[in-house]
């Protein structure tokens, strides 16, 4: 049985009680049974909340390393393509040098 | 009339065929990183910074959502705690004119303080609770973000690497531009010639000799 389902039937009777004109101690207790019930049924919505705990997010810290490891790459490949052009600069001026057209 | 080819640089036909061959070798080996995987890499990565920012946009939202959800129930859970507390005012009222003497009625009074205190308290610690569970939500929330911004993130790094001009790019481009040939056209030449050696292995097996 739900608290919606508690909370509706003390309603049922609570509203029998108040037919049948009875207005003493034991209603107004319902009455305030009622009242909790209801606020604690304020809260409950809230529970579904409560399994976002067990919801796992993918671990990414290995991402940020290894991405490092790329940038160092990217600087490696970027020393190597300086150094081919220095290379191809040198091997050109040695080429015009020796007398052979080459393009600029 | 000018020709718009670059200069043909003075070579010996032997020393021209042995730089194509050199170049045709370095073709064959590595052509860098294919056009169509830069593309697809650069898309991924749009595709990703613009879900991250619909992730972004949609968890503000459910925030939003949430935010007011907590702001009408702690409006309902104050309205029932004031109802409450008119009830137990009620209900002492009428315990106080039943009561016989001061004892009694002091009884009654103190009752109905700790009910109140009590009242009060058990509001506060739904709120709080209701409170928690929603800081819970968006800490996940942020968790999620995070670990996407730290995926998208990534993918831009392998990206930077992927579009990146490679050496092996530069060394062939330069050697084609020492030879005279077109980048494209030595990309076809190492194609055509791959496509002749498979016709001439396929002569060799279909008249029973080994090509070797």
């Amino acid at each position: 049985m739900t608290i919606q389902e508690i909370i509706d039937t003390l309603n049922t009777t609570f509203q029998k009680l108040d037919d049948a004109g009875v207005d003493d101690a034991t209603k107004r207790d319902l009455h305030i049974l009622i009242l909790q019930l209801e606020r604690e049924l304020e809260t409950a919505a809230f529970d579904p909340l409560k399994d976002v705990d067990s919801v796992t997010v993918a671990d990414t810290s290995q991402l940020k390393i290894l991405s490092q490891q790329v940038q160092q790459e990217i600087d490696n490949e970027k020393a190597r393509v300086q150094l081919v052009q220095k290379l191809m600069s040198t091997a050109k001026i040695a080429l015009r040098a020796a007398g052979v057209g080459v393009p600029a | 009339m000018q020709s718009s080819r670059p200069e043909t640089p003075n070579l010996s036909t032997s020393q021209r065929v042995l730089c194509g061959i050199m170049v045709l070798a370095a073709a064959a080996n590595g052509c860098g990183t294919p056009m169509a995987v830069k593309r697809l890499s650069a898309e991924e990565v749009k595709a990703q910074v613009s879900y991250l920012g619909s992730l972004k946009a949609y968890f503000e939202v459910i925030s939003k959502f949430v935010d007011a959800q907590v702001q009408a129930s702690d409006f309902r859970i104050d309205r029932l705690t004031k109802d409450l507390e008119q009830e137990f005012k009620a209900s002492a009222v009428g315990q106080l004119a039943n009561a016989q003497d001061d004892k009694a009625r002091r009884k009654v009074l103190d009752d109905l303080a700790t009910k109140i205190d009590d009242n009060e308290s058990t509001a506060t610690q739904q709120k709080q609770k209701i409170s928690g569970l929603v800081s819970k939500l968006k800490a996940k929330q942020a968790e999620m973000l995070e670990a996407y911004q730290n995926i998208a993130a990534a993918q831009q790094k392998l990206d930077e690497y992927i579009q990146l001009e490679k050496a092996d790019d530069v060394a062939l481009n330069q050697l084609a531009g020492i030879v005279g040939l077109n980048r494209d056209k030595i990309t076809q030449s190492a194609t055509d010639i791959a496509n002749i050696a498979d016709q001439v292995e396929k002569l060799f097996t279909v008249k029973g000799a080994s090509p070797q």
